[in-house]
């Protein structure tokens, strides 16, 4: 039995845990209680003091976000103590956070800002004391100091949720802030480029390379830009045109984007289907091994780095064929290259690593020339004033081609049933292949062929990741075939503002 | 490879840091007096922002946010809403810090606010700063007499004796006592503890007064005479200051002393063992030498003295240093039992023909302060079996001196510490039988920053014994000020600061009769300037000639040195006998402890004005 305790949250009672803390309890109260750093299970650090509250009888004010609840407690959310308390904490955060909020990544999505308004904060009354360190502009992830109000967010969401340790709480004092670990320079660092610390950065300190002026210039420029808007665009489009996931379908994407002047748009499943080839193709190869290798899938350019990083050992197992983006920049950039420009609207910032690191002959021969992550992508499209009921209109009265199936991300299915074909000549029957979970995030495809027996899985979220590597280290797990998506909920799941 | 786990790091720079803690402690506790306190909430704040960790934002931004309205305000850039931003940001961060670092450091700010609010606003309204400079030689300061201490010391090491004794008595005519027994504030901010320790002051002063003995130092400039009367009554300490100054001003000085023998509490509170009588006499007739009257065994508003009336009509002004010779009561059961006594009483009675016998007596001394141990250490030389001393608090909130203490113990002593009085029990002949108390535990921190001690939850403590002693406290003794119109507060007289009684013309007061049981180089001070004041109130302006040629300083080795201590008998001789039990330093040692002197009245900012000599 769990013990209740009855307490009040500004005069409405309310009944939870013992265990519980305010900040809980006040949610189930339904009273809202202003929070920067907090970060349930991951970031209970107590260090931004922005939900301070009153304790009817206490001395002093008391973090909501980590006190625990106590029996009859009258908490007071905003009594003239705690909010003047609250209004401080935001002031001095203010006095040493660049507010260039018209010219911010972040702006409208700014947590800070939101507070500042919220609480009214009008002139400062303290002196304004930026500093920051400089920062590799080339790097696909960008930070500017000057806007970090160390909530340490980021530290944690990258060595607990994503286990990589990138960020590090530096110096002492007032000097105290976060910095890339143990001095290295970010392009030396082990950065998966996964993009989790810019989507809890509540203050815009983190961002993206804005890689959006390249496509204007290519547009200013007339040149052909060709684009890639890949299924997992959709769900990411559904949410700043404010419509339902399943009314987003690539031809409305399409249509949404050509608006801008883009003439072409494509969901790559071209791209896709070469991709799926050429792994079958490695996969047939292998058969024919006694003790094959296991294949890693490079579609998960955060996974690839991932291992680069964690498991240099068995980077020896990743798949010599490039990700879908590859073959559709290749493809694209095919004669002409010159005049082409391909843009890929890519749900993260590990694309744009990619496309950074992709192996060219020179600047002109890349691949890929830019590669707009969802934020970029919707500050490009805003600017255009689209509508989305139009260009549904426009869909409807011509009857256009293209799927609306959802969007799939794992390519094993497609995989294996190419092979499938490939090696037996015959279409995949569904009972050749078995679908189970062995381990959480991890979905095992049992394929049986020729009378051999294939694993094969596919994995999602890198704490997962962490699992599948050391059981295959060990000797525990044995794939011939594994696909790694490093976002806890496949790619839609890439970071949001 | 990086180790998981290492032991306590040995890194040179983390071995210096403690050294830096360490020279930091050192230079605080050698403030000197006088400094502008903004300025040093300031470089309080900037100190607790260096130490935060970083985490909270109060901490991390708040005291750095603080540290810049102060830098605003003492650099007479700041205005009132700089002052009320201050405030309410140390609230805020006093009230949300989550650890002592932020929050200790937000509420000293804001105590600053508040004890020194003029020093604030003179910094915003007038760019200027009540900081009091002027005498920055930091024992001399702290001397409540200003007695020139590094002169002196020189003039010690020198060998000259005699002219270190009338520079001492320029500003103090009782170096011989205070050579003895002063509880020496002037050591206490000693610039010498930036480097080791304070100068031992008090102990080179003995090697001056043992060198040169009253008879042998010749007396000072004298004023000629002013046919002005004074009246001091009270023949202690403060009393014979004020009658020795005020006679070297030209004045003709009556002292009334109640009891037989001039001295006051040196002689009658003061156990010889500390202070043998011929030495306090050495101090006391060069006083008279200048040509006091004394009227002994004369009460004034006692039953057969005079009244302060009287006094008053017949002098031109009169000096009330009646010191504080009443005792405080326990207030608990069975304190009428035969054998019960006060301090006072036991230590006057030292002094009487007939000293109280306590031979193969148990006794049992209640209280911690100094008097306490006088008390129990007179005992043991008068062969008490066993001794006592009760406290109802701990042993480190004692406000006898530490080495008081444990000579008091080497001595035999048993100290009883967190037991409060709760009863006497008496024998059937009504003589004491048993001391009970209750113990204590210790509570929360005093205003003066002491733990208030708590009932325990545990059983009354017996111990048999046959005589108590009583040593609580003293005051004025109530008879003094029945009848009389003097203003009174907490039962001593309301004078002021400058000795002058408001409502009195005339009239001026001083001492243990204004502050209560205090040391004696506080009574002094007080003598000197009701002396002073009295001349200023008479329509004069002596001032008294400064005439010693103090040795020309050299700039100090400031090697790191120790401090060279006076030692004691050894504790088994010592107990036995009311001979003095302090050793003094050799020549030797007082050359080598008057060397480590840093000669601040030579080297600092006193060279900018003449001398550096106080005021008189």
């Amino acid at each position: 039995m769990v013990k209740l305790v009855t307490l009040t949250i500004d005069g409405i009672k309310v009944q939870v845990p013992a265990a519980a803390t305010i900040l809980a309890a006040a949610g189930k109260a339904r009273v809202p209680i202003p929070h920067l750093c907090y970060m349930g299970g991951i970031n209970e650090v107590n260090a931004c003091k922005v939900c301070v509250v009153e304790i009817a009888g206490r001395k002093h004010l008391v973090s909501a976000c980590t006190e625990k609840v106590a029996e009859g407690m009258e908490v007071l959310v905003s009594s003239p103590r705690a909010l003047a308390a609250r209004r401080t904490m935001v002031q001095l955060l203010l006095s040493q956070h660049e507010c260039d909020c018209a010219e911010c990544s972040r702006n409208g999505s700014c947590q800070l800002q939101k507070l500042a308004a919220d609480l009214g904060i009008g002139e400062l009354p303290y002196r304004k004391k930026i500093v920051g360190r400089p920062w590799d502009p080339a790097f696909p992830l960008q930070r500017d100091e000057k806007k970090c109000i160390k909530c340490f967010r980021c530290v944690n969401v990258c060595a607990k949720v994503q286990t990589m340790k990138v960020w590090q709480v530096q110096k002492s004092g007032a000097l105290t802030t976060v910095g890339v670990a143990d001095g290295l320079n970010i392009a030396q660092a082990p950065c998966t480029l996964c993009g989790q610390c810019i989507s809890q950065c509540p203050a815009g300190a983190l961002s993206e390379r804005d890689d959006v002026g390249k496509l204007e210039t290519a547009l200013a420029e007339k040149k052909r830009v060709l684009a890639l808007a890949p299924p997992a665009f959709r769900s990411l489009a559904a949410d700043f045109f404010a419509l339902k996931k399943e009314a987003v379908t690539a031809p409305l994407v399409a249509a949404l984007v050509k608006k801008t002047g883009i003439p072409s748009v494509t969901e790559g499943s071209e791209a896709a289907s070469r991709f799926v080839e050429a792994e079958a193709a490695l996969l047939a190869e292998n058969l024919k091994k006694e003790d094959a290798a296991p294949l890693f899938s490079s579609a998960c350019p955060v996974f690839t780095r991932f291992l680069r990083f964690k498991y240099p050992a068995l980077k020896k197992y990743l798949s010599p064929t490039p990700s879908p983006l590859f073959f559709f920049g290749e493809e694209a950039k095919k004669g002409e290259a010159k005049n082409i420009f391909t843009l890929a609207l890519a749900p993260c910032l590990g694309k744009k690593g990619e496309a950074d690191e992709a192996p060219c002959a020179g600047e002109n021969e890349r691949p890929i020339d830019a590669v707009l992550t969802p934020q970029e992508a919707e500050r490009f499209l805003k600017s255009f004033s689209l509508r989305a009921e139009e260009c549904e209109a426009e869909l409807l009265s011509k009857k256009t081609e293209g799927s609306t199936d959802p969007a799939g991300n794992s390519l094993v299915v497609p995989i294996l049933t190419a092979l499938y074909e490939k090696v037996t000549g015959q279409k995949l029957p569904a009972e050749k292949l078995q679908t189970f979970s062995s381990a959480p995030g991890r979905k095992d495809y049992v394929l049986e062929l020729d009378g051999r027996t294939l694993r094969t899985c596919a994995v999602v979220g890198q704490k997962n990741a962490v699992k599948l590597l050391d059981d295959i280290q060990s000797g525990k797990a044995k794939y011939a075939y594994v696909e790694v998506m490093n976002c806890p909920a496949l790619c839609q799941s890439a970071p949001q503002s | 490879m990086k180790s998981r786990l290492t032991t306590i790091s040995t890194y040179a720079s983390e071995k210096f840091t403690d050294e830096l803690y360490g020279a930091m402690e050192r230079r605080l506790a050698s403030a000197p007096a006088g400094l502008c306190p903004v300025d040093l909430c300031l470089n309080f704040v900037r100190l607790a922002h260096a130490q935060t960790c970083g985490k909270c934002v109060p901490c991390r931004i708040g005291l750095g946010q603080a540290a810049d309205l102060l830098r605003e305000i003492v650099e007479g850039r700041g205005s009132l809403a700089s002052l009320q931003l201050l405030e309410s940001t140390a609230r805020v961060i006093a009230d949300s810090a989550d650890c002592a670092l932020g929050s200790k450091a937000a509420e000293l700010v804001l105590q600053s606010l508040q004890n020194s609010k003029e020093d604030y606003l003179a910094h915003i309204e007038k760019d200027s700063c009540t900081a009091k400079v002027e005498c920055s030689v930091p024992c001399r300061a702290l001397c409540p007499a200003h007695v020139d201490v590094p002169g002196y010391i020189a003039l010690t090491a020198a060998g000259r004796y005699s002219e270190a004794v009338a520079l001492i008595r320029q500003d103090n005519p009782f170096p011989a006592a205070c050579a003895l027994i002063c509880e020496h504030p002037c050591e206490l901010r000693c610039r010498r503890r930036l480097i080791d320790a304070p100068i031992n002051i008090r102990a080179l002063k003995r090697s001056a007064v043992d060198g040169a003995r009253g008879a042998e130092v010749p007396l000072p400039f004298k004023f000629p005479s002013t046919g002005k009367k004074v009246a001091v009554v009270g023949g202690g300490p403060g009393g014979l200051t004020c009658a020795y100054y005020l006679q070297l001003m030209g004045h003709s000085c009556t002292v009334f002393e109640a009891k037989p023998a001039l001295g006051g509490m040196l002689r009658y509170g003061v156990p010889s063992y500390r202070l043998p009588r011929e030495r306090l006499d050495e101090d006391i007739a060069p006083i008279l030498a200048t040509g006091v009257e004394v009227q002994v065994d004369t009460e004034v508003c006692g039953p057969h003295g005079p009244a302060l009336a009287e006094l008053r009509e017949n002098f031109d002004a009169v000096y009330l240093a009646v010191g504080a010779h009443g005792d405080k009561k326990l207030r608990v059961p069975g304190e009428d039992a035969a054998g019960v006594f006060s301090a006072v009483a036991l230590l006057r009675d030292m002094e009487g023909t007939e000293p109280p016998k306590l031979q193969g007596e148990t006794v049992v001394v209640v209280g911690g302060g100094n008097v306490a141990m006088d008390c129990v250490r007179t005992c043991i030389r008068l062969g008490a079996a066993k001794t006592y001393i009760v406290y109802r608090r701990r042993r480190a909130d004692m406000t006898a001196l530490p080495e008081e203490v444990q000579a008091a113990l080497a001595e035999g002593a048993e100290l009883v510490e967190l037991a409060a009085p709760s009863s006497i029990e008496k024998d059937e002949k009504g003589a004491v039988a048993a001391f009970i108390a209750q113990p204590q535990r210790v509570g929360p921190v005093d205003g003066a920053g002491r733990p208030k001690p708590l009932p325990a939850d545990a059983p009354p403590l017996r111990i048999p014994c046959s005589a108590v002693i009583v040593a609580v406290g003293q005051q004025i003794p109530p008879s003094f000020l029945q009848g009389s119109d003097l203003p009174v507060k907490w039962g001593s007289i309301d004078a002021e600061a400058d000795t002058s009684i408001p409502g009195c013309p005339g009239l001026f007061a001083g001492g243990d009769c204004v502050g209560g049981p205090g040391i004696v180089i506080d009574a002094i001070a007080a003598g000197k300037v009701a002396a002073a004041n009295i001349d200023a109130y008479l329509g004069f302006d002596h001032r008294l000639p400064r005439t010693a040629a103090v040795p020309e300083a050299e700039a100090a080795d400031k090697t790191p040195w120790g401090r060279a201590e006076q030692r004691l008998l050894p504790a088994h001789e010592r107990k036995n006998t009311f001979a003095h039990a302090e050793l003094p330093l050799s020549r030797e040692e007082t050359c080598q402890e008057a060397a480590r002197c840093l000669r601040c009245d030579r080297f600092g900012r006193q060279t900018l004005e003449k001398g550096g000599e106080g005021p008189w």
